[in-house]
């Protein structure tokens, strides 16, 4: 998963995956802006048949974040 | 009145310790603040071909390092045009070749051959600890031009806008006037800091001796709640689409801080009687504002949530020391409930766009906004269409007519023309649609279209949603009909 999470995230952005670390902030790289986050969580809530909760998306702080709340909320 | 500069020292001379900006681990006080920019003014005196009187470029998004530069440079004499880091290359060449700088700054990825100075190049400048204030500053006649911004035309040409440190500081005392922010208040500026409605804040902030601190963007939500927290942020800005993205990532969580939040200044794009009215409810004792305004005359008029309720479709009234009035398309001044353009006066207002001649600039000595709308017996002024075609991008403007040209380069096209369509996650307000009419033969896919604009445009400019047309319509004279494509 953190494979698949990590390309959705890069092929997103335009950048390699090999930019993207489990430590990597949202809004570190210049592309990360608000447009591109939204189209990273729609791809992902796609990918996985999803939909967070808007409390849980404003404690994402990381990418390592992203993937556990993903895994959480898959259950 | 003095100038943002003068204001500046003032506070400095008042209140040294006191913390004007903050940015990541960057913590700067007033007396810093002044001594580092005196040192970014000597620095950019040193460049090859510094004159007072000649421009530089300079881009940033939240470094602090924008801000010494930004005011370095005013008090170099330098006139700054401050534009988006993500500026396409043909808008880049276009400004450059108008403004003939000195020097680009914080702008890595552009090619010039204009000397490029990396904003890295004054991070040096937060190494400097100043206790005392230079009283030694010759600071800049109030009629000569501080910035010169860069609007999108209609036709995809940018317009310059030069403005005067009068225009600057007489835009700061009507917004302070408005917003009633006090020296105690601490703001969070997630906007990026050189564009105008960020840089209106920075001066803002900084005149009133208060404390600003620069986070760049929204993008990043824990980090912003976690600041609001941590800092006892006091003040807020926001585009709609920033409202927007907060409520679809973190629900009504910005509420929870409403106790603390003493004002929220709203702008630069449209945003509903509905939602206006939930902000109302979502923060019933903070002062929540919201400005109409153009980069030719900065906020314009003012709305607050709370007080206007009763008015909350208008865009408000004017301004603190500013006149509006209607004009008739034949240039006379028109009635209360009458409709016709909106026109503004006052010392905000630029006294013309640069480089072209401005015959039709104002009407009488009121500035010509190609806003349509009215006002009302108690002075609420109604928008009702906007002569000019911008799409309107999150606050960001785009002319479909630079977009059309980009795509017009691209073989296998015959004609497109783009519009602006409602973003069906309803945060951006309007993304931007294209209609291509395809050549005869063509085996061209929506797919190499993509990948050719790539890089030609900034971002946000470029279309989401492509559909293949068999003619663009048209009025007989050759102008396309793009209310039709809507």
């Amino acid at each position: 998963m953190e494979e698949k999470i990590i390309n959705t995230i890069a092929s997103i952005l335009e950048v390699e995956p090999s930019e993207i670390e489990l430590d990597t902030a949202v809004g570190d790289l210049p592309e990360w802006d608000s447009m591109h986050h939204i189209q990273i969580i729609a791809a992902l809530e796609k990918a996985y048949g999803i939909k967070y909760a808007a409390e849980d998306l404003a404690e994402i702080e990381d990418v390592a974040d992203l993937i556990s709340l993903t895994q959480e909320t898959i259950g | 009145m003095q100038s943002v500069e003068q204001d500046i020292w003032r506070n400095a001379s008042v209140n040294p310790e006191k913390v004007a900006v903050k940015s990541g681990k960057e913590i700067v006080t007033y007396a810093e603040l002044t001594a580092r920019i005196v040192v970014a003014m000597e620095k950019l005196q040193q460049l090859p071909d510094y004159a007072p009187g000649k421009c530089i470029i300079v881009g940033a998004s939240k470094q602090i390092e924008f801000v010494y530069i930004y005011f370095g440079a005013h008090l170099a004499g330098l006139t700054v045009a401050p534009i988006d880091t993500e500026t396409n290359p043909d808008r880049f060449a276009y400004i450059s070749n108008t403004l003939h700088p000195i020097c680009v700054i914080g702008l890595d990825r552009i090619t010039t051959e204009t000397p490029i100075l990396s904003l890295k190049e004054f991070k040096s400048l937060n190494n400097i600890s100043g206790n005392t204030v230079s009283d030694e500053i010759k600071f800049p006649p109030a009629d000569s031009i501080a910035d010169i911004l860069f609007t999108t035309g209609t036709t995809g040409t940018p317009k310059g806008v030069p403005l005067t440190y009068l225009n600057e500081a007489a835009a700061v005392r009507n917004i302070n006037s408005f917003i009633r922010n006090s020296t105690d208040d601490v703001e969070l500026l997630a906007l990026p800091v050189s564009h105008s409605f960020g840089l209106g804040r920075l001066r803002c902030c900084l005149a009133n001796g208060q404390t600003i601190i620069l986070l760049g963007s929204f993008v990043n939500l824990k980090k912003f709640f976690r600041t609001i927290e941590e800092e006892n942020v006091t003040g807020l800005t926001m585009v709609p689409a920033s409202w927007k993205f907060i409520e679809k990532m973190s629900g009504e969580k910005l509420a929870e801080y409403s106790p603390q939040l003493r004002y929220i200044e709203m702008g630069s794009a449209f945003f509903s009687a509905e939602d206006k009215r939930r902000l109302a409810e979502l923060f019933p004792v903070t002062r929540v504002t919201m400005h109409y305004g153009l980069t030719e005359a900065s906020r314009s008029a003012f709305m607050e949530f709370h007080e206007d309720i009763s008015h909350i479709d208008s865009v408000g009234k004017a301004s603190p020391y500013t006149d509006i009035k209607i004009y008739s398309e034949q240039g006379r001044p028109l009635d209360t409930n009458e409709e016709g353009e909106i026109c503004i006066k006052g010392e905000h207002v630029t006294k013309g766009y640069a480089y072209i001649d401005n015959d039709n600039t104002f009407y009488d000595s009121y500035f010509r906004t190609g806003d349509y709308g009215m006002i009302d017996v108690d002075g609420y002024i109604y928008l009702k269409s906007r002569i000019k075609e911008l799409i309107n991008v999150g606050g960001k403007k785009v002319s479909p007519s630079e977009v059309d040209e980009q795509i017009l380069k691209i073989d296998g096209i015959e004609d497109c023309a783009c519009v602006g369509i409602p973003d069906p996650e309803g945060i951006m307000g309007e993304l931007v649609k294209a209609y291509i009419v395809k050549s005869a033969g063509s085996s061209l896919t929506i797919e190499e279209i993509r990948k050719a604009l790539t890089g030609k445009l900034e971002s946000y400019k470029l279309p989401v949603e492509y559909e293949w047309i068999e003619a663009i319509p048209k009025t007989q004279n050759g102008k396309i009909q793009r209310n039709l494509l809507k």
